[in-house]
């Protein structure tokens, strides 16, 4: 077996055990793909939030405990669909329409390429400085702590850096039985192919399989999530994957799920945190349009409010365990703050401009704004929420940039990018739902 | 609006975006395949990480004066993350004093450096060894024991 194959076969173990995991917690077996899928990103998601208590817990060896609880759910999970194995219902072809068709063929063409280029492409920079090399350290240490390559103030901010990635890199060369920044690649894959199939599944709930389809295709081709530093082992591409879920399961109405993941926005990069805060605003906001609407909203608020508060807690003590300064911004003081005021117009300026290349983003910025203005004027709760959640987002992100102690130019050239294309799912399925809506009568 | 119209502009939207997704293969793949190795460590840095192994006892921590310079600040991490665990390396960019190396000498036991520079610098590296140059920058790759402080 190929290096790659080996790698690949370790990661679908991986990913089959993130997805019992995520069955368990969410206490449902999984139907399909979409639904799969869900629970691979909430396993996931748990298994993060998990490893830095069980860091207190078991210091030196909470890798091995996960990789311990994953493989029983996996075996609980082989077990219990060997008991209840029942004959297959007799398989319905889907019938696809060419233009379904050739838009599937198209993704699968972008999957391809998007495999080809992760198993060859070797790290970029974060990939190696910070996301490989906090999986190193936790590949060898066996636990969250506070350390990292030794006597470096300004490099210790990576361990700030929530663990979800790591510990997908930790736990394949586990797996592997040996550390090499070779062989980390292949995690990319499944969350690659988890965003296509989020976005897929949320729009298929409201839309026709040729729109989710159409949709899809148009977010396997964006450049930023499909080359570059999505294939240099970045985690923006990751946190987008999350971001796709989080709007997947919201379109599906897929309640039980939706928490989970929105909590398991805090556990992949800093600014997760944000766009959790963001989601919580969006549901609550959702909430008070929908009472009006109908008498019967989400089922069990209180239950989500406290999984997602679980998830703040965790990455949020993690941070105050940690006691590491933040040195990339500066202090909100009444002096940063006022310079922060006078950047405002120029930050907006140098973020908008960013939102523009074609080269990059093809037309789907300017997509998004007219389709969000359609959204918001003609479109359902559901719809008016995420709209104005993605916009909102995408403006809130630009605020760290007014504190930023780097050159501010380079900083935004740098990051707000790829702040961009996390939310870039969004994004899609806000562009599709619009087109649809200007072809329809207004929600009222 | 009318339906042909939005038609044609989601037809132009599609075809942007996908457009732009097969440039932007298209440029990965010639950089990736073309230009880029298969391997995070480029095979030259491969004898130099196992001269330092063969040098320096394991568990030994060893000083790294690099530059700032964009390659060579990547070569430095680069080797920093090679060699550990077995070596922890202390990385230090340049302009760096004796001062500060003997501090670091006292306060870390450390009794050999690695220096990616052009000639050795004057630190107080001992018989510096020249282990040959980074791949696609100028500077060598150097290692000495270090004076004691």
């Amino acid at each position: 077996m190929t290096a790659a194959a080996a790698g690949l076969a370790a990661t679908a173990l991986l990913v089959a055990a993130f997805t019992a995991a995520g069955e368990l917690v969410l206490g449902r077996a999984s139907r399909g793909l979409v639904s799969a899928n869900a629970a691979f990103l909430t396993g996931m998601a748990v298994a993060a939030a998990a490893l830095f208590p069980l860091s207190l817990l078991a210091r030196g060896a909470a890798l091995s405990v996960e990789l311990g609880l994953l493989a029983a759910c996996l075996a609980a999970a082989a077990v219990r669909r060997l008991r209840g194995r029942r004959p297959a219902p007799p398989h319905r072809r889907a019938e696809l329409d060419p233009w379904t068709a050739a838009a599937l063929a198209g993704i699968l063409v972008a999957v391809g390429c998007f495999l080809a280029l992760d198993l060859r492409h070797d790290l970029h920079w974060d990939g190696l400085v910070i996301w490989a090399s906090k999986a190193q350290v936790l590949f060898h240490e066996g636990s969250l702590g506070r350390a990292w390559y030794p006597d470096d103030a300004y490099e210790l901010r990576h361990l700030r850096y929530p663990p979800l990635v790591p510990l997908f890199e930790a736990l394949l060369l586990c797996v592997r039985g040996r550390f090499d920044f070779d062989l980390v690649k292949p995690v990319f894959v499944p969350f690659y192919v988890s965003l296509l199939v989020s976005i897929f599944g949320g729009l298929r709930a409201v839309a026709s399989t040729r729109l989710a389809m159409t949709g899809a295709l148009l977010l396997a081709f964006l450049p930023l999530l499909s080359t570059r530093h999505s294939a240099g082992g970045y985690a923006d591409m990751p946190q987008a994957a999350f971001v796709a879920g989080v709007v997947g399961a919201a379109l599906r109405r897929d309640d039980d799920a939706l928490a989970w993941l929105v909590g398991g926005l805090t556990t992949v990069k800093a600014e997760g945190t944000i766009l959790a805060v963001i989601a919580c605003a969006a549901a609550l906001l959702y909430r008070r349009l929908e009472r009006r609407a109908t008498p019967a909203p989400s089922r069990r608020p209180w239950k989500a409010a406290a999984v997602i508060a679980g998830f703040l807690a965790v990455r949020l003590t993690y941070l105050r365990w940690l006691a590491v300064p933040d040195l990339e911004y500066s202090a909100p003081d009444a002096v940063h703050l006022t310079e922060a005021l006078h950047r405002i117009r120029h930050v907006a300026r140098l973020c908008f401009e960013a939102a523009l290349p074609p080269r990059r983003w093809g037309l789907l910025w300017p997509a998004f704004a007219a389709a969000a203005l359609v959204l918001l004027r003609r479109g359902s709760a559901l719809e008016r929420c995420l709209a104005g959640a993605t916009a909102a987002a995408g403006a809130i992100l630009i605020a760290p940039f007014l504190f930023t102690t780097w050159p501010l130019e380079l900083h935004v050239a740098q990051a707000y990018p790829r702040l961009l294309e996390q939310l870039a799912p969004a994004a899609v399925a806000v562009a599709v739902l619009g087109w649809i809506r200007a072809q329809s009568p207004a929600m009222g | 609006m009318p339906s042909l119209v939005l038609r044609a502009a989601a037809a132009v939207v599609l075809a942007a975006g996908v457009g732009s997704g097969v440039a932007a293969f298209s440029r990965d793949f010639r950089a990736t395949f073309g230009e880029a190795g298969p391997t995070n460590a480029p095979a030259s840095l491969a004898p130099q990480i196992a001269a330092i192994e063969a040098r320096v006892p394991a568990g030994e921590p060893l000083l790294l004066i690099g530059n700032t310079r964009t390659e060579e600040l990547w070569y430095a991490w680069l080797i920093q993350r090679l060699l550990y665990p077995r070596h922890v390396v202390l990385v230090r960019f340049e302009p760096v004093t004796r001062a500060e190396v003997a501090a670091l000498e006292r306060r870390w036991a450390i009794r050999h450096g690695v220096a990616l520079a052009r000639r050795p610098p004057d630190l107080g590296f001992v018989e510096a060894a020249d282990l040959g140059a980074l791949p696609t920058v100028e500077p060598h790759v150097w290692l000495g024991a270090l004076a004691a402080p």
